[in-house]
């Protein structure tokens, strides 16, 4: 489920999430032009599980052409750093909110220099 | 003995054969009415025979495709009775549930709770299956609980019922290609994903699609999946079109009839577009079909879905209708069921929403395709359910009135008419729900055309046709007995209601 050219990785970290479903959808739908078909989506939010989801909710509805695997990793920033030091994913991409500096920090950590601001 | 692995379970409205008659089945959609709840979940749903074991005789067919897979995958896996899942929980690791309508959000659920303000039945019973000890002291001992089905989106709406009962995936689509995969996390103990979406590209082929291995409910056969017709409101036809072979029909048909159920119910979105060209149903696959089930069993045939407009351009082109009745069904029973939509009789709605639904006729011909059908149908003795949806993103007051006026024009064709208020499903499915206030007076014009219809056809056809078997003359009182009390209430509070939707 997660390996293949076709997948894509999206580790998302929000906490008001207003925007996070919006952004989203646009960006797979760009992604799926490149030939990408199924979208693993990592999320890290104090939320909590499966509270989450009810940010992600017009984005599920909305997409009916790609598949989805939604999983979520936990709600600090330590929980990031786990799931970055542990998981060793290609055709990936970051998505925080913002204001979340504490989550940027460990991207950082990681040299991870690259990654999407969403709008709280 | 040794329990199962994986054990696929739902609760009681979806684990009966309901009598040997699904239409029954729909009574699980409502609250109890008139009637003690007790006697309603019986009518609507009593229970099934099951071996030893407590694998049912019958199970939901969508519950026998997921065994299949994982039974060919090599697991220790079948469907248990919800009464016996205790027999299995010293060697249960996951618990798979799937099921139609979870909390009654779907059509015609959410309708009958939206009218008559209770729960109904299939929510209160799949609440109690979460909420029972069995399924409690599973989880408390680790079992997985991987939920599914057609109903699956509804979990989006209920997260507190899906943290309270510790749902550990909610997988939405055609289950066949990732079923599998997540078995494998659980048993590699890795974790699973929340959600699941199987997205067009996953869907399985016919190769991959596997015959069942236990009886289907009342002998449910698929002979084809997803529709060509695009209709907006509707999850189906988001899906590829897929015809099953006649060899893999027949099996299943085997299957059934090696578990002692001789009847089938041919299952598609509309069964007369098997082997069909585009929106034309082609005469030689359809003739086939139905060949293939009189030579293959001496039970009755029941169609799942068909379209109005497959069902006059058949007739019409090749009298295949009449030949398939004449010539095969009315040799062996006296009328033959099929649920069809109509969904609005507005051509101007038909055009926006359903624009091929009336193909290969003109949205324009709506009506009238919907009119010619049901004639034909009446004179080969078909009875169909017919469904009209009220509230449809696109809908003016016009094209409810319009609807309104055109089923006088149904009113001689034997049949049932149930109006539904729209759920968001399909492309339409980030649209919002037809609620309570907004429902106008053309709305409830509707809803009694409907209900009156529906009053002077069920004694009918409870009368001529339907439930005449000896044996169940109980199921049959307890049916007059609810028609008897509809009557009665609608009468005396016909006034009340209107005064009441309207608030």
């Amino acid at each position: 489920m997660e390996g293949g050219t076709r997948v894509y990785n999206i580790v998302l970290v929000f906490s008001s999430g207003a925007s996070v479903s919006k952004k989203l959808l646009k960006d797979i739908y760009m992604l799926g032009s490149k030939g990408y078909r199924l979208f693993n989506i990592y999320v890290v939010s104090p939320r909590g599980r499966p509270e989450y989801i009810e940010f992600l909710r017009d984005f599920i509805q909305n997409n009916i052409v790609y598949s989805i695997n939604i999983y979520y990793i936990g709600s600090r920033p330590i929980d990031l750093d786990r799931f970055v030091d542990n998981k060793s994913l290609s055709n990936i991409s970051y998505y925080i909110e913002h204001g979340m500096h504490d989550f940027i920090e460990v991207l950082r950590k990681h040299s991870v220099d690259e990654y999407n601001i969403i709008e709280g | 003995m040794p329990g199962y692995e994986i054990v696929i379970s739902t609760d009681r409205t979806m684990m009966s054969n309901h009598h040997g008659k699904e239409f029954l089945g729909f009574l699980a959609t409502g609250p109890a009415i008139g009637l003690p709840e007790k006697l309603w979940m019986w009518l609507a749903a009593p229970k099934i025979k099951v071996d030893s074991e407590g694998k049912p005789i019958e199970a939901s067919y969508g519950l026998r495709k997921v065994e299949a897979v994982l039974v060919d995958a090599g697991y220790r896996a079948a469907i248990i009775d919800p009464d016996h899942l205790y027999k299995h929980l010293d060697s249960m690791k996951i618990l798979m549930i799937g099921h139609h309508d979870f909390f009654a959000f779907g059509p015609p659920s959410s309708e009958w709770w939206m009218i008559t303000g209770k729960e109904p039945v299939n929510r209160v019973s799949f609440k109690r299956f979460m909420e029972s000890s069995v399924v409690r002291k599973a989880k408390e001992k680790g079992v997985k609980i991987i939920v599914g089905g057609p109903a699956a989106w509804q979990w989006l709406w209920e997260l507190g019922s899906w943290k309270k009962w510790g749902v550990d995936t909610v997988v939405d689509g055609e289950a066949e290609k990732v079923i599998v995969g997540l078995v494998e996390r659980v048993f590699r103990g890795e974790p699973l994903p929340d959600y699941v979406y199987v997205g067009i590209e996953d869907a399985p082929s016919i190769e991959e699609i596997p015959v069942i291995k236990g009886g289907s409910v009342n002998g449910l056969v698929e002979i084809m999946r997803g529709c060509p017709r695009g209709c907006k409101f509707c999850s189906v036809t988001l899906r590829p079109l897929r015809f099953i072979p006649l060899d893999k029909i027949r099996a299943e048909i085997m299957v059934n009839l090696k578990h002692g159920i001789n009847g089938v119910i041919f299952h598609s979105e509309d069964v007369l577009l098997y082997g069909g060209d585009g929106v034309k149903p082609r005469e030689e696959p359809i003739l086939k079909l139905h060949k293939l089930w009189y030579e293959t069993t001496d039970g009755p045939l029941a169609w799942a879905h068909s379209s109005l407009a497959a069902i006059k351009y058949a007739e019409e082109e090749y009298g295949l209708v009449s030949k398939i009745m004449n010539d095969y069904v009315l040799t062996r029973q006296n009328f033959m069921g099929v649920e069809v939509g109509i969904e609005t009789l507005s051509p101007r709605l038909a055009k926006i929403i359903m624009p091929a639904k009336s193909a290969p006729y003109s949205p324009e011909q709506w009506p009238s395709v919907v009119e010619d059908a049901f004639s034909i149908m009446h004179e080969n003795k078909i009875i169909p359910a017919a469904t009209l949806i009220l509230g449809l993103p696109e809908e003016e007051p016009g094209d409810v009135a319009y609807t309104a006026e055109m089923l006088d024009r149904l009113k001689p064709y034997r049949s049932i008419i149930v109006p539904m208020f729209f759920v968001p499903m399909g492309l339409l499915k980030n649209r919002d729900w037809f609620r309570r206030n907004a429902i106008k007076p053309e709305h409830i014009e509707v809803m009694k055309k409907c209900l009156f219809h529906a009053l002077y056809w069920a004694e009918d056809i409870m009368n001529k046709y339907y439930i005449k078997e000896p044996h169940m003359i109980p199921v049959r009182l307890g049916l007059k007995l609810f028609l008897r009390y509809v009557k009665w209430k609608t009468k005396k509070i016909l006034p009340l209601i209107e005064s009441q939707l309207r608030k």
